[in-house]
């Protein structure tokens, strides 16, 4: 028996000093709410720009007529560019190279050709997505 | 010594969860206070590059995730000396006494930590720790916010589980002598269906404790846009997988080994698995609303509470022997714990849902009824109708022996009387739903949508009517007929589309589209299995037939264009059962042309002679299966007595239940590339960081 109990008492200390170590701040883990904060503005202009790829897929296919296209297309197109507009906003948006910013509009229209051309190059869904966790 | 460790184990994973759920909620709350604060005294417009959080929420949440791995390893211990146990014959424990003996196959010895109460607990609890490693290390950087509460809440579940084994069903009890033999697996739970399918359904059933931490984290942090519902899709799909596998494989058990000619007949414990079934489809289809439109948030963080909730539900039904079934295995006085844990589920749920409704109002209304949304919220309002109906069916025995002090049993036609029209419906939405657009399809698009697939299903209608005079079976497989002429449409107008703006060939276009679109057509690919389980049930209902015969060797007897011809009855001894197996030769009747052998038998167990089982005689072909069970036989065989079933399209079923998970596993395969993902954006923001990279 006093096996067992000298046996569970290391395997105890041992598990019990992992869970609790941290509250010794022994553990350095980063942390960012703006982050967070900046994934979730992403995840919003994603879910925009694969709304607008949804609306031309099902107008594509005949689901959705003419009329509607173009005042769907309008609506999600704003929505995106109400999110890059936040963006740039609140993380002083240039492009990649340091250049001033592009017209929000040519940016929208290149965010979606360049989803297009991920797609062409890795086909499956939507090769530019912000990954589903 | 070793069992009492790996008991002592379980005590110590207790103690660590309480800690680690305080320490996970309490971290939650410390975290999203510090970073409120934070956010309020920096008072800039643009936010700093790291927030300030508090010290202690941020310790208390890295302890959360360490007590998480720290419990999946101690189960994960315990869970092994079971093993251990149950393979080397260590009978002086009650649980192996109790499901195991000497001769029981390895296999199934292995199986045995599943196939009584307190061994299937501890596997439960081993598995949920082990959902719960996978997600804290999948999101510990990318949901930061969210994750202390989801350990906490995943800790909690734990807890209890781990409540159940410390003081009520301790699988490592030991009865103090050490007997020469076990008393043997039940001889039911012995066929090879039954070692995989509770593995499916635990699967199915413990990952949905996953979306539902989800839910309530989202709740507690108060973050309930889209990102949340965006983070578990996967997660839900993953286990609505295995839980569809695991109904379909206990269907070909229950077809196989109970040897009542069907596959499902509405028991309290297939219900129970059902259940959730039905409220975890109905929030895998209203998700993507939310995803898309920003709509019915309350109605999904509800949908996840009432399959987490049914799941426990379902497991205190098989376990508490409140409700009789041909399958409740296992039971034992764990019923009062379930019971309190079900009501702190809802009451805790409930009481936080009402709090937090001013932060969960829709972003948008639905602009038309004609649209995918519209059918969408339709298909989900059945699910629910049909969830309730099966939820009143299961229980109205109960409560009517506590009513009437008589126990009133609701039997499978009530259930098929009352559901089947629902589903008639749900079938129906199946195949407009895919035809419609997001938003609004306007009158000509719905011409052009439904043209074909009505067309298809009204033509088939003649030839239909040629099978059967009962207008029902006529209806159900022109409604299948509809859903699976929409679901081919869907894949040929998307591979024309791209056809003609790519330029490629039918087939690489049909390839692209799907690799593409995995998410859409996967979904198509469930659909196109769900009819085809659809038009198996539909065969098997309506156009069966059968007849009970006693044959003397040499006698034949005809069913359906099937002659039987009884020539012998064998037996064989195996290592812990008698095989009783009578020989019978299939031939078409008219023709006479032999078709093969059908061997039904009853297997005799040595430790329960008086429960003998009984393993259909099987000939399976696309059309149907040619169905027998050996009932009984004279002491030589002289003559048996056998139910012969002719059974239309079943094989329609099992293959639909592969297309299924085949789906599904399309919907959920990761793309190869991943854009900058969260996870990445929890470092310092790299200077001039602009939304347009996003899409890079």
């Amino acid at each position: 028996m006093w096996v067992t109990m000298l046996l569970i008492g290391v395997v105890g200390i041992a598990a019990v000093g992992y869970v609790v170590w941290p509250l010794f701040g022994r553990t350095q883990t980063s942390i960012s709410t703006e982050g967070e904060r900046l994934a979730d503005l992403l995840a919003r202009k994603e879910v925009a720009l694969e709304a607008i790829r949804e609306l031309e897929f099902d107008h594509g296919v005949g689901k959705i007529e003419d009329a509607d296209f173009v005042r769907f297309n309008r609506i999600l197109r704003n929505r995106a560019l109400r999110l890059i507009e936040q963006l740039d906003a609140q993380y002083d948006g240039t492009n990649a190279s340091g250049e001033p910013p592009i017209q929000l509009n040519e940016r929208l229209e290149l965010d979606i050709l360049n989803r297009r051309r991920v797609e062409e190059l890795h086909a499956n869904e939507g090769g530019s997505r912000l990954r589903e966790e | 010594m070793i069992f009492d460790f790996a008991y002592l184990t379980l005590v110590l994973a207790l103690i660590l969860c309480a800690f680690g759920m305080a320490a996970g909620f309490w971290g939650g709350r410390l975290d999203s206070s510090g970073a409120a604060q934070g956010a309020a005294t920096s008072g800039q417009s643009k936010p700093s590059e790291t927030g300030p959080v508090s010290a202690w929420g941020h310790r208390l949440a890295a302890a959360s995730f360490r007590t998480i791995y720290a419990v999946c390893g101690l189960v994960g211990i315990s869970a092994v000396i079971l093993w251990y146990g149950l393979l080397t014959d260590q009978f002086q424990i009650a649980y192996i006494w109790n499901s195991s003996e000497r001769t029981l196959p390895t296999f199934y010895k292995f199986a045995a930590i599943w196939g009584g109460q307190a061994g299937s607990l501890l596997f439960w609890t081993l598995l949920l720790s082990l959902f719960s490693t996978a997600a804290a290390l999948t999101f510990r950087t990318s949901q930061r916010t969210l994750m202390p509460y989801v350990n906490g809440t995943l800790l909690a579940i734990l807890l209890f589980f781990l409540v159940l084994l410390v003081f009520s069903a301790n699988p490592f009890e030991q009865i103090g002598v050490v007997p020469g033999d076990g008393r043997g697996l039940n001889p039911l739970l012995q066929n090879y269906w039954m070692v995989i399918h509770p593995v499916m359904l635990y699967l199915g059933w413990v990952g949905l404790s996953v979306p539902f931490a989800f839910a309530v984290a989202a709740l507690l942090s108060r973050r309930l846009d889209r990102r949340w519902v965006r983070t578990v899709r996967r997660w839900t799909l993953i286990p609505w997988m295995f839980l569809s596998a695991g109904i379909i494989m206990g269907s070909q058990w229950a077809y196989m080994e109970l040897g009542w000619g069907g596959y499902w007949a509405w028991d309290p414990v297939e219900n129970a698995s059902f259940l959730p079934w039905l409220t975890a489809t109905a929030f895998l289809h209203s998700i993507i609303i939310q995803e898309q439109r920003g709509i019915l948030k309350v109605w999904n963080v509800t949908l996840i509470w009432l399959t987490f909730t049914l799941v426990i539900l379902g497991t205190f039904t098989t376990r508490s022997g409140i409700l009789s079934s041909v399958h409740s295995f296992a039971q034992s006085p764990v019923g009062p714990y379930f019971l309190v844990f079900l009501a702190v589920i809802t009451v805790g749920f409930l009481l936080l849902l009402f709090q937090r409704l001013p932060f969960l109002q829709g972003e948008n209304v639905i602009d038309s009824i004609s649209s995918r949304e519209g059918a969408f919220l339709a298909n989900n309002w059945l699910f629910a109708g049909i969830a309730f109906v099966v939820l009143w069916g299961t229980f109205y025995p109960m409560f009517s022996e506590i009513l009437t002090g008589e126990r009133i049993s609701v039997a499978a036609p009530w259930f098929n009387r009352v559901a089947g029209p629902l589903f008639l419906l749900l079938f129906v939405l199946m195949g407009v739903g895919p035809l419609l657009g997001w938003r609004r399809t306007g009158a000509k698009a719905l011409r052009r949508q439904f043209t074909w697939p009505l067309a298809a299903a009204l033509i088939s209608v003649p030839f239909l009517l040629f099978t059967s005079r009962n207008v029902f079976p006529i209806v159900g497989f022109t409604v299948c007929i509809f859903v699976a002429a929409a679901i081919i449409q869907e894949f040929a107008r998307g591979a024309i589309a791209r056809r003609r703006s790519r330029g490629e060939q039918l087939p690489a276009a049909l390839w692209g589209l799907i690799r593409r679109n995995g998410r859409r057509y996967g979904g198509y690919v469930i659909h196109f299995g769900i009819v085809l389980i659809g038009v198996a049930i539909i065969g098997n209902e309506f156009y069966q037939s059968t007849t009970h015969v006693t044959l003397t060797r040499g006698d034949s007897v005809e069913l359906a264009g099937y002659t039987l011809k009884y020539v012998a009855l064998e037996s064989e001894q195996r290592s812990n059962h008698t095989e009783i197996r009578a020989n019978l030769n299939v031939s078409d009747a008219s023709s006479g042309r032999p078709l093969g052998k059908i061997f039904p038998r009853r297997n005799i167990y040595e430790k329960t002679p008086d429960q003998p089982t009984s393993e259909v005689g099987l000939r399976m072909t696309p059309a149907e299966d040619v169905y027998v069970i050996l009932n009984g036989w004279e002491g030589d065989g002289s003559s048996a007595t056998f139910t012969v079933y002719i059974n239309p399209l079943t094989m329609w079923m099992w293959v639909g239940g592969l297309l299924v998970v085949f789906g599904t596993l399309v919907s959920v395969w990761p793309h190869p590339l991943s854009a900058p993902s969260s996870r990445e954006l929890t470092s310092p923001l790299p200077e001039g960081a602009a939304a347009g990279q996003a899409a890079a």
